[in-house]
């Protein structure tokens, strides 16, 4: 490995601008953006949404659309990228530098074996020579040891689909190691892992570049991330660089605007108690949070829970006939007015439990109760009114409001079901409840495809309680959406609940959401409530051994927190750290 | 959470991809596609021809003439000559024309409502329904259309609106199963299952969500639906278990000109069967038009 001087730095780009030509014109998605990647380093770009953060990684490979127009320099180990063409750029790719995508599931062909995939790698930049003299095989071993997936000899045999999630982001790293490159450029890699596993992949990445010395072009949209792994910063808005600094710095003392905003926009956990303290909007809040307090205390016998699950068992049939426990015999009360934060990793559960709570699946076993009425029979007219009192927010604000239907329509529809039949009270209960979500009236007759994403699911909110539900549960309401979009969502979100008082289940995989909108918080793991309980006590003395895993990963966006926490996990159990 | 108030994106701003109004994006995908345009154009050709040609060109059609039997075309006043029955070809043309779109249309629009509201219900309510009435459709595509209206031509004297009924109700299996197909991916969409959430019930969630958003599947199927129905009449037709004489369509008059293709009176068969091959490809390329214009939808760059 020949040593790179200080002052030549793997990857140099100069005032990159990117167009791309459209039918109605050209649109600028990435102008004048210079930065350098030097030997083992670790440099993270952020930023929103359509901020071009992916295309500037993009076009260093040249791996963009053919309609891109791509200027400036870029000097890939001393060369022009941007002169290089059909093989010559070929070699370059993967050799010099290697990619590392967001979905390992579709960056991996299913049809060959990881073994024949990491061969077909290191094949193609090999010379005729080497073909016929090197044991790829062996080699392949190696490099799966390296990237640390046990037993890599029976792993070379098996397809993608053999392979976790956590695993196969492990392979694909694996194959752009396989040439040696020496700038690897990630693109969102662990943004569909869990945390748990994100902490693992993290840790390869670190452990690559201290080994290895490659330089690292890592492009991610969590600022945790960056705390965790990144050893300068770019930050990105609409296409320009607005500022970049060492991570620390960057974190401690923002230069721009936006950078502060953006950091100020991310929730992080155990933030909310010092928030409190520091006064900040604290006196209408510490009084509202004592009130939920209050509402929240178990009032046993009184009222019936807004929310009760007993026993509930849902199992899915998979191909060989024994089914998969989705929800195994899982028990849960929520009282009325009550924040409950439901978390789990991906496939613990947590969704099949909302969906139980809205009706959406009926349980195998066990029983639904809705304000002491058993969901299962409620049917006909006391049925409608009994959902009158649920309402919901679904994930994704691409599909939650029907394409062909105005805001208003959306909003007013829960209305027409439940026969409100005045027009004029349907058209003032939907302007209220899009008031009470920041929406003016000049939406009202936009389609969704006319809103942002945030602004769909504030549409969504609204239909889901202009019925003034006392039940809200919401899926992952925020998961799709940047941060400073979730910061005013979760805020609308948390206002509503101090102003309306409903019960709402809040599911969720980022523990640092939960904590700053919740009141309690369940933790879910493989169909079961592991654990349940008054959120401070779980976010930060968790009972189980595997709530202190997932709070231990999951990233904070402080470099010098997040080091020292990195130390803790390290000192502490190392389990996760292959899954 | 305190965090200070940031502007969230302007929709319209940046990258970020705006549909044009509805109604206009659709035309102008549709005008981008040459052939469609084309098909469109042979169209509104033909109905002009069908409909207003009779009133520009008067010829009488119910009385026969055997005195002006097989003239050749060009032979004074006939253009495109006579049949056997003295009938002027070219009048004939527009008249059977009528029919042959209207039983088409008429036959396409059954055929892809009833599918339409078919596949809808058995997709959205699913369970035994579902399997029941897929069954159904299943036994039905098993049974060749054609020997189904061959039995039906027989039970019944034909007209116009008996073919369109009949034609319309063998044919509207396979929109049946295109909606199926459309409504089982629509019906888990969230906004129809937070419409069931709230006790929304299944005539809602199909008249209102389903059927609105697979609109685009249910036009271009009625596209296609109105081609093969024109296809069938002819076919019926040409049987001889048609309309009955002197109402006819173009596939009658092939039948009966067919008799004298020996007698190389070619202008009793070409004129007609040109007529079907072109509505034919017409609306198969309309169907194939509004596909495209209706995929397409958010991405046309």
């Amino acid at each position: 490995m020949s040593a790179t001087s200080d002052n030549e730095p793997v990857l140099r780009v100069d005032g990159l601008s990117v167009d791309f030509r459209t039918s109605s014109g050209p649109v600028t998605a990435v102008s004048g953006v210079s930065f350098a990647v030097r030997e083992r380093e670790i440099v993270a770009v952020v930023g929103e949404s359509g901020s071009g953060k992916s295309t500037t990684a993009m076009a260093v490979l040249q791996l963009l659309a053919p309609n891109a127009h791509v200027s400036g320099g870029i000097q890939l180990l001393g060369r022009d990228v941007l002169a290089l063409r059909g093989e010559q750029l070929r070699r370059v790719r993967g050799k010099d530098a290697a990619m590392i995508f967001q979905e390992p599931m579709t960056a991996l062909n299913p049809l060959h074996t990881i073994g024949a995939q990491l061969v077909e790698a290191m094949r193609n930049h090999a010379t005729p020579q080497e073909r016929r003299s090197r044991d790829f095989r062996a080699e392949a071993v190696r490099l799966l040891h390296r990237v640390g997936i046990p037993e890599p000899e029976r792993r070379l045999r098996q397809y993608p689909h053999q392979l976790s999630g956590g695993q196969r982001q492990r392979v694909v790293i694996a194959v752009a190691l396989s040439c040696r490159p020496r700038l690897i450029i990630a693109d969102e890699p662990t943004t569909a892992l869990d945390v748990t596993v994100q902490a693992g992949i993290l840790d390869l990445l670190r452990d690559i570049r201290d080994t290895d010395g490659t330089a690292v072009l890592l492009i991610t949209h969590n600022m945790g991330v960056v705390a965790d792994i990144a050893d300068r910063v770019l930050v990105m808005r609409h296409g320009e660089l607005v500022e970049q600094a060492g991570t620390e710095r960057l974190f401690a003392a923002p230069s721009h605007d936006y950078t502060r905003a953006l950091l100020a926009a991310v929730p992080k956990l155990g933030d909310r108690d010092r928030a409190t303290d520091s006064g900040v909007d604290g006196d209408t809040k510490a009084s509202e949070v004592d009130t939920g307090n209050a509402s929240s205390e178990p009032d046993t016998g009184a009222a019936p829970a807004a929310l009760e699950l007993t026993d509930v068992v849902v199992s899915y049939a998979t191909g060989r006939g024994t089914g998969l426990r989705a929800l195994d015999r899982v028990s849960l009360r929520l009282a009325p007015g009550e924040m409950l934060g439901l978390v789990g990793e991906s496939g613990s559960g947590k969704s099949t439990l909302g969906q139980c709570a809205l009706g959406l699946i009926t349980p195998d076993a066990g029983e639904v109760r809705v304000f002491g009425t058993p969901l299962r029979r409620a049917r006909g007219r006391a049925g409608r009114a009994l959902r009158g009192q649920l309402g919901v927010v679904f994930q994704d604000p691409a599909s939650s409001l029907d394409p062909r239907m105005t805001v208003a329509q959306c909003v007013a529809e829960p209305l027409l079901v439940h026969r409100v039949r005045d027009r004029a009270e349907r058209a003032r209960r939907v302007a209220e409840l899009l008031d009470a979500v920041e929406l003016g009236s000049a939406v009202h007759h936009r389609f969704p495809h006319e809103l942002s994403g945030g602004q769909r699911q504030r549409v969504s909110l609204a239909r889901a309680l202009v019925l003034r539900p006392k039940l809200l549960v919401a899926d992952e309401p925020t998961s799709a959406l940047d941060v400073s979009v979730q910061a005013t969502v979760l805020d609308v979100l948390t206002r509503l609940h101090r102003e309306l008082g409903f019960a709402c289940l809040f599911i969720s995989h980022d523990l640092a959401v939960v904590d700053a909108v919740c009141d309690r918080v369940a933790v879910m793991r493989a169909g079961r409530i592991i654990e349940d309980g008054p959120r401070r006590d779980i976010l930060t003395n968790a009972g189980q051994e595997y709530t202190r895993q997932l709070v231990m990963s999951s990233p904070v966006p402080d470099p010098v927190r997040q080091r020292r926490r990195r130390g803790d996990r390290a000192a502490g159990t190392t389990t996760g750290a292959a899954r | 959470m305190t965090t200070p108030p940031l502007v969230e994106l302007d929709p319209t701003s940046g990258l970020t991809h705006r549909e044009t109004p509805r109604a206009a994006g659709l035309l102008r995908r549709f005008a981008r596609h040459r052939l469609a345009l084309v098909g469109l154009a042979l169209l509104v050709g033909l109905v002009l021809f069908c409909y207003l040609g009779p009133l520009l060109y008067v010829t009488d059609q119910v009385h026969t003439d055997l005195g002006a039997a097989r003239l050749a075309p060009g032979s004074a006043g006939h253009p495109l000559g006579t049949d056997d029955l003295g009938y002027d070809t070219l009048g004939r043309l527009m008249v059977a024309g009528q029919v042959s779109l209207l039983i088409g249309v008429v036959a396409g629009l059954i055929a892809t409502a009833l599918g339409a509201l078919w596949g809808a219900v058995a997709g959205y309510v699913g369970g035994w329904l579902d399997l029941v009435l897929m069954r159904v459709v299943d036994a039905g595509v098993a049974i060749p259309a054609l020997f189904l209206l061959l039995v039906a031509a027989t039970l019944v004297t034909p007209n116009t609106w008996v073919l369109a009924l009949v034609i319309g109700g063998v044919s509207w299996l396979v929109p049946a199963r295109l909606m199926r197909a459309e409504t089982v991916t629509l019906r888990e969409r969230d906004y129809v299952r937070a419409l069931r959430v709230v006790g929304g019930g299944r005539a809602r969630a199909v008249f209102r969500h389903i059927l609105p958003n697979a609109i685009g599947t249910v036009v271009v199927a009625a596209t296609f639906q109105i081609a093969d129905a024109i296809l069938l009449v002819a076919y019926v037709s040409f049987l001889g278990l048609g309309l009955q004489p002197p109402a006819t369509d173009w596939g009658g008059m092939l039948s009966k000109g067919i008799t004298y293709t020996y007698d190389s009176s070619w202008w009793l068969i070409l004129p007609p069967g040109i007529a079907i091959v072109l509505v034919v490809c017409a609306f198969n390329f309309v169907g194939d038009g509004l596909r495209d214009a209706f995929e397409v939808r958010g991405r046309d760059r």
